[in-house]
């Protein structure tokens, strides 16, 4: 894990390099200020016969104090060009790795939460150099100075101050850890604890109201957030305690070193006049170590983070990449045959020995109650997931053995959660064909009963449609996710449920349009819902992942079975429409 | 850069918010003591030729010194990090309170994220705000006024460099802060973007897997962040110029004062101890105001933040006064609902939710409400339940005016069975009982026994103690209707508004719904948003809407005969074989 965290680092070594250095040097130029200011004055104090004698540190003087300003300029500018970079591979060699697993190794991450959790994890490691690496290097490099500077003197002077700063360094930050690491993940749990509730009582508010509770649950919400304040509380006094504990050790040093040194100065080993520069390095030196209790804090982060991802990572693919590369776009059957299939061994079969065609050119509904295996078929046919039992042949080839680029050439898919990017209506589209032209465009949202409504648009088709399409109702994004299948051209085409938020008139119109274009091409119509399905060659019933019945819509009506039962009771529904607010 | 509205909040800890400015200030007197220390040793030390023994008392002086430094500084930061929290914690209960004022029609479409967002992060983006930057405007003033106080009889030529070049880090600090503000503002929402455009990536992954576009997209993400890294640096090259200028001051300063002492040690009119304590008091008289800068970042932060609190606590409420202050008394014997010259629009909509809506509920009557999308049946409930006030117009429970102070008192009156219930985290018992909290458990399951949920809960690992995830994970749509029912049946209300579901739910639960609905309305006023038929014929009246006005009304049968928009959704349905099917159906647009 850490090998990896460093491999996002290890391509910027020379950036790595000046952005280290500059920050050294930072510090470096505040020690170097402070103690040629003390040299400066201690030598000016024994009244020196010229002005001249003191040239020398007046310069060093006047040069720490402008190289300071634009060491740290420096040292800000390469460490934010560094961090960017940083982010890029860590973005890019996250997606590198979670590209082959999607969809069917991440289908528990699919809500919101765990993906904008992955976000802020990459986000959190792109500042692992920033506050983490770099102030840990530069404490140590700073070390060897102050050490060096030191020596000059008595290097028992510098092995003391040293001793001193790595105390502080790394004991500071330890004792903190060692109080606070509790507290923190119980922060943590609280804090997380108290905003699910917020969000639970807010999207259920309308209850929470119509039954008189809103009293109990903002008295609830009230307690919870008190018990989060009171461990807040707790946590700052650790806080405090690190900060003071720093300001005493940092002074505490000044203090041990001039009781060192004056007994030095005494037998004559140390000059008197460089009292000064020992005491104001021993108080500068501490630039450096001030930052680490939070980089061991922000370490601990970055790695919760890294083993995150590299859990959601090192899942294995579930489906085997054929080699079969089907050239051009043929239009072949799609035979399946004896199919079943489950999500994970020892769940339940969702698919039990299915058997059906889809001849080139033949249009087919399937339908049946919600968990009758309709979506997982779907799932099989993108390819999204290996079946273990029976066949599925596209033309001569076996599904399993076809390159899943060459299934996507061949089947178009409108699955049931499409989603929108957060771009124009056109570019969105063009996703299924990166060359369509408007015309084109035009054309398939007209089939698809979106050109009245993108029209109305304030761009058309260059509007953008706001995070997951936001801006658009569902049933206006489902009808771009049926012209986005259309725009693909497929020979064969599946829609998956793709008007549950359209009312019945509006279906109807929908299927003879699409069914109407698609006149030579195959499909596959999925829906819950019977309306319109006279036109269909044959309508395929499911129910608990198998075949209950089959025919037309006539043949069906007639054998009294699932399908007339589910028609009658559909006969008994009005204008069912998505939701008004 | 300083919230008034922030500052009324603080009166409340104004005394502890004072103390942590008075801590800091001892805190810069403990320094001013230890330069005072320090430079006497030094200068005994030095040119006294003094032996540690005659020290001792100055070293144990300037131990205790740092000591107390050390104490001070962890004091105040733990009393500034408590006023913090204090206001943040009174903050958030006043926005969770407003909310329930605000209602669940504020909340709805997708603002629920973002509210949240502002109750958690943006109120937790205060702390730094009240913790460090604005006891730190008061100090980055007065600890350089009282080191003034005690370089002035020391060193007057220092003390005059110092209040000449002090105003001008402000200064400096206005003039380039404030361009360097938008510009880490825009680096701050560049890196927002990015993060964003990855977060729709990652959630668009099978999507563009579909259509073969998914390895592509690795470029992308490497285009536009090696993209957005030049822009921001290039913005940062000139933004962080500001940040040297500040540096560039305070640094050059200290060099300067170094300078000037120096060559007025050497001409003999300043003694090295009043020198050196001068050069150690230095740094700590640009400490506080480059504090200041450092956090002035997270002040504005904090100050953006406070807007969108504010914003949202300013935020119209039709509720007028405290969630707890409602106390109306209503008469429970009321015999009839009217709805009055209704008129009400959704803001940012053109349309006329509801145009003049006139209507009368009689006490005991069961009315449907039928009508496409958009033709005001959701208004109608949401109005009725209190949730939202009419534009204009007025509701009437018979001559009381149901006005938002009422609506509390008035949900009372009322069992609402939304088309989606929401359950809560926790126990099914718990979910339950927030539908009558006094009930025994024998009333509880007999309201389960009655929805047709006492089996299956009875068959969950834990039986009704059995915890649930949000909204009901782990349970079919056909068992959360049927939980649902059965909080309606235990509150027990005159007034039942339900709006069906439309959702296919399985065959079991149909039927134990449609059963229990009949129970349920018995003796009952019903006011029903209907999808099925079997429903509707239960109904005296049905009201047919259609952009905001009720166009037809009368039982089924008399609806069905004048063959009119009510008619025409039947008939939508209804293949071939139906009942309701026209010869020469008219083809009318509903708006979806």
């Amino acid at each position: 894990m850490i090998r990896t965290l460093f491999r996002f680092i290890s391509p910027h070594k020379v950036a790595l390099s000046w952005a280290t250095l500059l920050g050294v040097l930072t510090v470096a130029s505040n020690i170097g200020l402070l103690a040629t200011s003390g040299f400066l004055i201690a030598s000016a104090a024994l009244r020196p016969s010229t002005v001249l004698l003191l040239w020398v540190p007046i310069v060093g003087v006047r040069f720490f104090g402008i190289a300071r300003a634009v060491f740290r300029y420096g040292e800000r500018y390469f460490s934010h060009d560094l961090t960017f970079r940083i982010l890029a591979n860590i973005r890019a060699w996250f997606y590198d790795r979670l590209e082959p697993l999607a969809p069917a190794r991440l289908f528990n991450l699919q809500s919101g939460d765990v993906l904008s959790s992955v976000v802020s994890d990459v986000d959190t490691l792109q500042d692992f150099y920033l506050r983490s690496i770099a102030p840990t290097l530069i404490a140590f490099l700073v070390m060897a100075i102050v050490y060096w500077l030191l020596s000059l003197f008595d290097y028992r002077l510098g092995l003391l101050q040293v001793l001193i700063l790595l105390v502080s360094g790394i004991g500071i930050p330890a004792l903190t850890y060692g109080l606070g690491n509790r507290l923190g993940s119980e922060i943590v749990t609280t804090r997380s604890g108290f905003s699910a509730e917020l969000v639970d009582s807010l999207q259920g508010m309308s209850d929470i109201l119509a039954f008189s509770q809103e009293q109990k649950v903002i008295e609830s919400l009230s307690n919870r957030q008190h018990m989060l304040v009171k461990k807040q509380m707790k946590m700052a006094g650790i806080g405090g305690l690190t900060g003071g504990l720093m300001t005493f050790f940092n002074h505490f040093s000044m203090w041990i070193l001039l009781l060192v040194a004056i007994p030095l100065v005494q037998v004559g080993k140390i000059n008197g006049v460089d009292l000064t520069v020992i005491a104001q390095t021993a108080l500068a030196s501490f630039e450096a170590i001030i930052p680490l209790p939070l980089a061991f804090q922000y370490l601990g982060k970055s790695f919760a983070s890294m083993r995150h991802l590299m859990t959601i990572v090192d899942a294995k693919p579930s489906v085997s990449s054929g080699e079969v590369k089907m050239e051009g776009k043929m239009l072949s059957a799609l035979v399946i045959d004896h199919l079943s299939f489950r999500y994970h061994s020892g769940d339940p079969e969702v698919l039990k020995d299915l058997s059906f065609t889809v001849a080139p050119g033949a249009h087919i509904a399937i339908v049946g109650p919600s968990g009758a295996g309709k979506s997982s078929m779907v799932q099989i046919l993108s390819k999204f997931f290996d079946y273990e039992s029976g066949t599925v042949r596209l033309g001569e080839n076996e599904l399993r053995k076809i390159q899943m680029e060459s299934v996507h050439e061949h089947i178009a898919v409108a699955p049931q959660q499409s989603h929108l990017f957060n771009t124009s209506v056109k570019e969105n589209l063009q996703l299924a064909n990166p060359f369509a032209s408007i015309d084109m465009i035009q054309t398939a949202c007209a089939v698809a009963l979106a050109d009245t409504f993108v029209e109305k648009l304030p761009e058309k088709y260059d509007t953008f449609v706001g995070e997951q399409g936001y801006k658009l109702s569902g049933g206006e994004r489902q009808r771009l996710a049926i012209a986005r299948a259309i725009i693909a051209d497929a020979p064969i085409s599946i829609f998956d449920e793709p008007t549950s938020g359209l009312d019945a008139m509006t279906e109807e119109q929908l299927l003879l349009s699409v069914h109407q274009t698609l006149e030579g091409k195959s499909m596959l119509w999925i829906t819950h819902r019977l309306t319109g399905l006279e036109v269909m060659d044959e309508i395929i019933v499911m129910n608990h992942g198998m075949i209950e019945e089959r025919g037309t819509h006539q043949e069906l009506l007639q054998k009294n079975g699932l399908y007339r039962k589910m028609w009658d009771t559909q006969q008994l529904m009005i204008g069912a429409t998505e939701m008004a607010v | 850069m300083i919230s008034k509205r922030i500052f009324a909040q603080i009166q409340e800890v104004r005394h502890l918010l004072a103390l942590t400015v008075g801590l800091g200030l001892a805190g810069g007197l403990v320094a001013i003591l230890e330069a005072n220390f320090l430079s006497r040793i030094v200068n005994r030390a030095f040119l006294e030729d003094s032996a540690l023994s005659s020290l001792t008392g100055l070293f144990v002086w300037l131990l205790i010194a740092i000591a107390l430094r050390a104490i001070v500084g962890w004091f105040s930061e733990v009393l500034a990090l408590r006023v913090a929290l204090k206001v943040k914690e009174s903050l958030r209960d006043q926005l969770i309170r407003k909310l329930f004022q605000l209602g669940p029609m504020y909340l709805r479409g997708e603002r629920t994220g973002e509210v949240t967002s502002t109750v958690m992060e943006g109120i937790e983006s205060l702390e730094v705000y009240l913790a460090r930057y604005i006891p730190q405007i008061a100090l980055s003033a007065l600890i350089p006024l009282m080191i003034l106080v005690f370089v002035i009889p020391n060193d007057w030529v220092t003390a005059i460099i110092f209040v000449v070049t002090w105003p001008l880090i402000p200064y400096f600090m206005m003039l380039i802060g404030r361009q360097a503000e938008k510009k880490s503002k825009k680096q701050f929402q560049t890196l927002s973007l990015l993060s964003a455009h990855f977060l729709d990536v990652l959630q668009g992954l099978s999507t563009l897997k579909l259509f073969n576009r998914s390895r592509y997209q690795l470029q992308v993400i490497q285009r536009i962040s090696n993209q957005y890294r030049k822009t921001t640096m290039s913005t940062l090259r000139v933004a962080f110029i500001s940040a040297l200028a500040l540096e560039l001051l305070t640094t050059l300063s200290t060099a300067i004062v170094a300078v000037f002492i120096g060559l007025r040690l050497i001409a003999g009119t300043l003694h090295f101890q009043d020198a050196f304590f001068v050069l150690l008091l230095a740094p700590e008289f640009y400490l506080p105001i480059r504090l200041l800068g450092t956090q002035f970042h997270a002040g504005m932060n904090g100050v953006m933040a406070a807007d969108r609190i504010f914003e949202l606590l300013d935020e119209p409420t039709f509720q007028e006064g405290e969630v707890s202050s409602v106390k109306f008394t209503l008469n429970e014997d009321w015999d009839h609902l009217y709805f009055e010259h209704v008129v009400h629009q959704y803001p940012g909509t053109g349309t006329m939710a509801l145009d003049d809506l006139n209507l009368t509920i009689h006490r005991g009557e069961k009315v449907a409400l039928v009508g496409p999308t958009g033709a005001g049946k959701s208004t109608i409930m949401n109005l009725l339940l209190g949730f939202m006030a009419p534009a204009h117009g007025t509701i009437r429970v018979d001559d009381q005016s149901l006005s938002p102070a009422l609506a509390a008192a008035w949900r009372k009156q009322i069992t609402y069975l939304p088309q989606h219930p929401h359950l809560f985290k926790g126990t099914i018992a718990d979910n339950l009982r927030m539908a009558n909290p006094e009930c025994t458990d024998k009333q509880m399951m007999e309201a389960a026994k009655n929805a047709g949920a006492d089996e299956f809960i009875r068959e969950m690992s834990a039986g009704y103690e059995t915890v649930i995830g949000e909204n009901g994970l782990g349970l079919s749509g056909g068992q959360i209707q049927r939980i649902a029912l059965a909080r309606a049946f235990l509150k027990n209300s005159p007034l039942i508004m339900l709006d069906e579901p439309t959702a296919n739910l399985d065959p079991e639960s149909e039927m134990w719904i449609e059963h229990a609905l009949n129970q349920l309305f018995a003796d009952k006023t019903v006011l029903v948003i209907a999808h099925r038929l079997g429903t509707i014929s239960r109904m005296d009246r049905i009201l047919v809407l259609n952009e905001g006005k009720v166009i037809d009304q009368g039982p089924h049968s008399e609806l069905v005969a004048r063959k009119g928009l009510y008619h025409h959704m039947l008939t939508a349905y209804v293949g071939e074989r139906g009942n309701y099917r026209d010869q020469n159906p008219v083809s009318i647009h509903l708006p979806s």
